[in-house]
Formats: structure tokens, C-alpha cells, sequence
């Protein structure tokens, strides 16, 4: 098959650097290479012609690549989404295992059952492509119940967000609004007051489930006009890579009026916030 | 019985497992420090094929979302190398593909102008290098897509059996590929 005094080919040379050839077949490059200075000298520029590229690859990405830092760190918050979303999984492949199980396995999944109740219901739990977070808001007229808005984000990714230049349509449909107010005990309550507004808005990534609506009030300083004015300027700061997606969302979910003063450098709504509101207050129809 | 078997094994679905604390989480920890090591490496190289940095970032992020899955699964942990990148090969291309908006595709070409000069070398040097690379880099642009796949894989240290499962062709591709780039970039490289 191979000629003692033919010259190697490329393809072989490149196999004989990574030991991939038969250990025949090495043994006869080997002797061949020992006698033949062409050849060798060919694989000194095949490896040579191979560094090159390498640095030069490098030369080219390396500066331009970001610090592993803040990417890691937005992983680990994607990651523990995904555990809380396995064990969600699990649980329900255990809920099939309970039928072949003893009866105090019973009893013990009955409790379970009865705590995983309590957990969803009052818990930020994962569901499958959507993510609840975690919030830090006690009562107040600007800020919404935790345990009933805990804020909800869908499985998006930066690009998607700031595909489109149409911010999209802020307000749930009215079905939805409704049942919003029903939630929060507010049934006879007057419409015009409220927007019932996204916690995390769809322009970062959030949804329209219920979990990341409330009705937020025009009438307190820090209401939904402001918090528009924050939306804004997070979704451009996600868009223009200075910001964290997840960061953003975690941000609006766990206090939106922290940061707002974060993210505008301020202690108070900045003033065209305040005129505005005294607009809406004049004519409160929309 | 290899490691990973005892962790897998306290993670097994059984009945009570709602009600027992939790295994530590080991596979959480292990993706963490993958996360490190590999990070930059299979980013540089989604970014040679094209992608932009948040597609990029993002197609990163889900190989490691990936691997934690296959990995909590105690699937093969053999060669997680290749793994990872034919993961991201295979991401990044459909994410490009897809991407039907204006792409600001990062070629070796443009990030030239940004390249270090080697602090080491004098002046001549560092021309005849800068040259050397123009040369090389046009040449790379020249070449078709799948020879470049495997020359940047290359580059990033992995073995040609790696390429091939990466790119989804024979190890005699692979050679066949590398053969002929080189063909081209040592004439290019100046004998």
C-alpha cells in the first residue's frame, strides 16, 4: 500500500502529531521521517503554518472577549431556575412511584404533598419555561404583595428582547386585569386609579401571568408613570450590553423604587416624572 | 463503582424524597468550575463563527445549562471537552442561521486592528509579524467555511478525533481538511 520511498502525505503527517495513525503505519512514518529531510522539514512547516494560525486566532478574539465574571454569574442565577425546574420534574415522577410504595410512604407523601401545596402556593417556584423571583415587598400602595406578585419572567434571551424597536404592549388583556383585582381584594375599586402593571415588565422578559401582575397606583410619588421611566431605561441598558438581563429582572422584582434611585442616581422620581403625574391627575382616563 | 454513581444514587427518585433534606449539590458545584475553565474558549470560537457577543453570551450559557442537565442525568462524562464544544458548534449555528437581523459578524479580519503587538518583539519584528498575520488571516478568509471550523477547533487545542466529532465528519476528513488549509497557509507563511 505505502511505498517505502514515497514522501508523506499532509493528511498523514497531521494524523502522525495526534498518534492517530496504526502503530504500523507510525512505526514506518517514523523510519521515513528519520531518512527523509523533505519530509520533515514539510512537518516542521505544517506545525509551524498550525501555531501561526493559533496566535493569530487568538491574536484577533482576545482582546475583545469579556471577563468571565459577570457571565458566570448570570449562569449561576439560569442555573438555579433550572434546579428548582428538575425538582419540580422529579417530583412529579415520584408522584407515579407513590402506587408501588408502602403505606407509610403514604402518609409521608401526603405531608409532602400538603407542603409542596403551601410552597406553591406562597413560593416562588419554577414552571416549566418560567421563572418566578424572589421579592423583598412588605404592604404599601407603590410596591405589590410578594406572596401574590412575586414577578415572572419567560424563557427569553437578551437578542429576542431587543429584536424588535416596538415596545411591546404593556397593558394584560382586561379578562386578566380584572382578575388582578379580584386577587388583591380590590373588586369595587376605581379602574381609572390603577394600572394594573407588569412587576417585571415584558420588555425585560416578563409574562402576563397573573404572579407578575397588580394593580399599581397613579396617586402615590413612586408610581406607574415612574416605574415606566425605569422600564425604559433598564431595557435600553440590557440592549446596549450594560446590563445583566437576569441582574435587570432580579432588580425589578425584588424593589423596583431601589432601583430606580440605582439606576437614575436619585433619592426622589426625577422631575419630569412629577410633572407627568400631575398631567394624569388632571385627566385620568387612560 | 465510579464516583459520580454514589451521588447519582442518593439522587434517585423514591417516594419520601420530598420529605428528606437533599444530596449536596454536587453536579451544581462541577458545572460552576466547567463553567470557568471552558468559558472563554468556546466563546472566542462562537464569536469566530460569526455570532455577535450577546448571541454569543447566550448560546454559552445554554451549552452550560446542557451539560448540567447531562450531567445530573450521570450521563458519559468521557471527553466533555468535545462535548462542550460540539454542544456550541452546533448552538451557535443554529442561532446564526436563525438570526435574521444585520449580524456584526466578528471575522479574524476585523479584530486584526484590535490584536496586541507582542510587547517582547522590536519593531521590525513586530511588523514582520503584523504581516505575517495579514497574510495568514486572508488566507484563513479565503478558505471554505468547514476547514476554518477545523483549523479555529484546532486552535483551541483540541485533537483532530475531537474535530471530527465536533463538526460531525471523519477523522479522514478532518486530516484531508487540515492538509489542505495547510497547503495553503504555508505557502502563505512564506517557505
Amino acid at each position: 500500500m505505502h511505498r517505502h520511498d514515497e514522501h508523506l502525505k499532509d493528511a498523514e503527517l497531521v494524523l502522525a502529531v495526534d498518534g492517530e495513525l496504526s502503530s504500523r503505519r507510525a512505526n514506518e512514518v517514523r523510519a521515513h521521517l528519520a531518512e527523509c529531510e523533505l519530509c520533515r522539514t514539510r512537518m516542521d512547516q505544517i506545525e509551524r503554518a498550525t501555531a501561526a494560525v493559533a496566535r493569530a486566532y487568538r491574536d484577533a478574539l482576545d482582546p475583545s472577549l469579556p471577563p468571565v465574571e459577570s457571565s458566570r454569574t448570570a449562569f449561576q442565577s439560569r442555573l438555579a431556575g433550572a434546579t428548582s425546574d428538575m425538582q419540580q420534574a422529579r417530583w412529579f415522577r415520584n408522584f407515579a412511584a407513590v402506587f408501588q410504595a408502602p403505606a407509610w410512604a403514604y402518609v409521608a407523601t401526603v405531608l409532602a404533598l400538603g407542603a409542596l401545596w403551601v410552597a406553591l402556593r406562597y413560593q416562588p417556584i419554577q414552571s416549566s419555561g418560567v421563572r418566578q423571583i424572589a421579592s423583598e415587598y412588605g404592604a404599601g400602595p407603590e410596591v405589590p404583595n410578594a406572596n401574590l406578585t412575586p414577578g415572572v419572567v419567560g424563557a427569553v434571551t437578551v437578542s429576542q428582547i431587543c429584536a424588535s424597536d416596538e415596545p411591546p404592549e404593556r397593558r394584560p388583556p382586561p379578562s386578566m386585569q380584572q382578575a388582578v383585582f379580584h386577587e388583591y381584594g380590590m373588586d369595587g375599586a376605581p379602574a381609572q386609579e390603577y394600572e394594573v402593571d407588569h412587576l417585571i415588565t415584558p420588555a425585560l422578559g416578563g409574562t402576563d401571568d397573573i404572579r407578575n401582575l397588580w394593580p399599581e397606583s397613579y396617586r402615590p410619588e413612586w408610581n406607574a408613570h415612574v416605574k415606566d421611566e425605569l422600564e425604559d431605561r433598564l431595557h435600553d441598558l440590557v440592549c446596549q450590553g450594560k446590563l445583566d438581563l437576569g441582574m435587570a429582572q432580579r432588580d425589578m422584582a425584588t424593589n423596583w423604587i431601589s432601583a430606580y434611585k440605582k439606576y437614575f442616581h436619585t433619592d426622589k422620581p426625577l422631575l419630569r416624572n412629577s410633572s407627568l403625574v400631575a398631567d394624569r391627575k388632571r385627566s385620568p382616563s387612560s | 463503582m465510579k464516583p459520580q454513581d454514589s451521588a447519582l444514587e442518593l439522587a434517585l427518585p423514591g417516594a419520601v424524597e420530598a420529605a428528606l433534606p437533599r444530596a449536596p449539590e454536587t453536579a451544581e458545584r462541577e458545572v460552576v468550575v466547567l463553567f470557568d475553565e471552558f468559558r472563554d474558549r468556546l466563546l472566542r470560537y462562537v464569536l469566530a463563527l460569526g455570532l455577535s457577543f450577546h448571541d454569543g453570551e447566550d448560546v454559552i450559557q445554554e451549552v452550560f445549562l446542557s451539560l448540567f442537565r447531562h450531567l445530573k442525568m450521570g450521563r458519559s462524562r468521557e471527553n466533555l471537552q468535545g462535548w462542550v464544544f460540539r454542544v456550541a458548534h452546533n448552538l451557535a449555528l443554529k442561532q446564526r442561521n436563525g438570526t435574521q437581523k444585520q449580524q456584526t459578524r466578528i471575522t479574524t479580519e476585523e479584530g486584526a486592528t484590535a490584536a496586541q503587538a507582542d510587547p517582547a518583539a522590536n519593531p521590525e519584528e513586530q511588523l514582520a509579524n503584523t504581516q505575517r498575520q495579514r497574510r495568514l488571516q486572508a488566507v484563513m478568509q479565503a478558505l471554505p467555511e468547514q476547514d476554518r471550523w477545523c483549523l479555529y477547533l484546532r486552535a483551541e487545542g483540541l485533537r483532530y478525533r475531537e474535530i471530527a466529532g465536533v463538526v460531525g465528519i471523519s477523522l479522514g476528513a478532518v486530516s484531508n481538511s487540515l492538509a489542505k488549509s495547510m497547503e495553503r497557509l504555508t505557502r502563505a507563511d512564506g517557505r
